[in-house]
């Protein structure tokens, strides 16, 4: 992670962050960068609204939000091995972008004569 | 920890593709109920969450025994996240039970399969009169009421053809958080295959016009695939905990490896022991290693990373193995994703569609697209393992 990012982290995920997380209609900050698990942790220990937790084996990561309020994380995230990756609008493009080249090569399937089980 | 409760086999209504069994007076009591809260708080580590879903027969029949419930489950000290589901027939709704189901953001599924001559088809009471008319007011009336809401539309051989038409029904009832379900217990014909393809390609269709007319609507069918487009298909975690992390309880207090699977509690093969007297660890483990896929043809398919071949009480009730896929699953899911392809690579710019993505749905926001959100997520209680 390039220094730059890592500025940009601690400005935006600073202790007082935590107040953030209680907005009412939820307040979490739009990082366009993914977020280290230790670093999640740190800023929700505490929170009487979210907990974080790992997953054995590194396969992902768990975000909960203790009580179903309005809030929480509002932004669409994906979780890839032990970290989060949220999205602002112009990143979820361009995953959408991308997710859309992959499949462009998936072979139509609509032919029954085609299908695996006949 | 996703645990389920059946707290009745008894129900208002008859339809024709029930496969809950036969309908009698048997209520789950308030002390089963009880241990099965007991049991999921100590079966599911800290911090992780659990889904108490409520289910029949009609779970609202018992509306008494779900408030005892939950005002158990508060009673109790945690520190796990805990959400609440009530699948309904939509036929039995009043105001309190509005009023309960806000205070306590309980998330409704209903039952309402299309237009007239689809719903009434099949859904119907006990004098065989259709109950659609009675279900689209109630949805009419929580509509703004209550913070969640999705509807549940089955179809079966007889009405995939029309499942274009029902979509559009729904949409012109203001309905925007939709999710199609196949019938898994019918027979399906090859010969319906090819209305598999052309329905969901007519759906796609269908959702892409709205979203260029800027209308956003939650549709799991293709939803859920672009999800998977965006993750790169499902996650380990994603899959069928049937036995580890989804339990199915009936009224008898009777275990069952997920609510699909209970009947009408008959079920030796799938039944792993009961609440009072404990589970079969062996049953158990004979149950998750059947989880899964193990269909030598899905290793090589193009999308299987895309496909829910591992879902186990699909296949169970569509094949009688928990581990075989059934030819009807592999021709939905693969028309399924050819659908979502094409609404991605038609839509990728589409402002509507972004937004639908960057929105959560929470109260104050009533185009629903929660479905999505959770669809991705909240499948990810780590369970470990239970004693017996």
């Amino acid at each position: 992670m390039s220094t730059h990012i890592e500025e940009a982290m601690e400005r935006a995920w600073s202790p007082n962050s935590i107040d953030r997380l209680h907005l009412i209609n939820g307040g979490w900050p739009i990082p366009n960068f993914r977020i280290p698990m230790d670093k999640l942790i740190a800023i929700t220990k505490g929170s009487p609204r979210i907990a974080m937790s790992g997953v054995p084996k590194g396969i992902s990561t768990n975000i909960y939000l203790k009580k179903i309020l309005a809030g929480g994380i509002r932004m669409p995230h994906l979780h890839m091995q032990d970290e989060i990756v949220l999205f602002d609008k112009s990143v979820l493009q361009e995953y959408l972008h991308a997710a859309a080249e992959e499949v462009k090569n998936i072979e139509d399937i609509t032919e029954i004569r085609d299908f695996i089980r006949q | 920890m996703k645990i389920s409760l059946s707290v009745t086999h008894n129900c208002n209504l008859r339809c024709n593709y029930c496969y809950t069994g036969e309908k009698i007076h048997k209520n789950m009591n308030l002390k089963t109920a009880s241990e099965i809260v007991d049991f999921a708080f100590e079966i599911t580590p800290c911090e992780n969450q659990i889904d108490f879903s409520f289910f029949g027969g009609e779970p609202l029949l018992c509306f008494y025994l779900i408030k005892d419930v939950i005002a158990y489950v508060k009673t109790k000290e945690f520190s796990n996240p805990i959400s609440y589901n009530i699948t309904t027939n939509g036929t039995i709704i009043n105001d309190e039970i509005i009023d309960f189901v806000n205070q306590n953001n309980i998330k409704l599924s209903i039952s309402i399969d299309g237009p007239e001559h689809i719903h009434d088809k099949n859904r119907v009471d006990i004098n065989n009169n259709g109950t659609l008319k009675t279900v689209l007011q109630n949805i009419k009336k929580i509509s703004n009421k209550v913070n969640f809401f999705q509807v549940n539309a089955v179809y079966g051989p007889d009405t995939v053809g029309e499942l274009g038409e029902t979509f559009s029904f729904l949409i012109e009832n203001e309905i925007k958080n939709i999710h199609l379900n196949p019938n898994i217990t019918q027979n399906w014909d090859e010969s319906m295959f090819s209305k598999i393809t052309d329905a969901y390609e007519n759906i796609a269709e269908k959702y892409m016009s709205h979203y260029k007319s800027n209308q956003e609507v939650a549709l799991n069918l293709i939803d859920s695939k672009l999800i998977l487009f965006l993750k790169g298909g499902y996650d380990k975690e994603d899959k069928c905990g049937m036995g580890e992390t989804e339990f199915g309880f009936a009224p008898s207090g009777n275990v069952y490896p997920c609510e699909r699977l209970i009947g009408d509690d008959t079920n030796d093969e799938m039944c792993m022991g009961n609440i009072h007297t404990g589970i079969n660890p062996l049953k158990r483990c004979s149950i998750g290693k059947k989880r899964g896929n193990s269909n030598a043809e899905c290793v090589t398919c193009s999308v299987q990373k895309y496909c829910m071949n591992w879902c186990g009480c699909t296949n169970y009730n569509m094949t009688g193995y928990s581990d075989k896929v059934s030819s009807m699953l592999c021709y939905s899911e693969r028309a399924a994703i050819t659908a979502a392809k094409k609404v991605i690579l038609e839509l990728q710019d589409n402002e509507t569609f972004i937004n639908h993505f960057c929105n959560y749905a929470y109260d104050e926001n009533k185009i629903l697209n929660t479905g999505v959100y959770y669809e991705h997520t909240h499948r990810r209680s780590n369970g470990k393992s239970m004693e017996s």
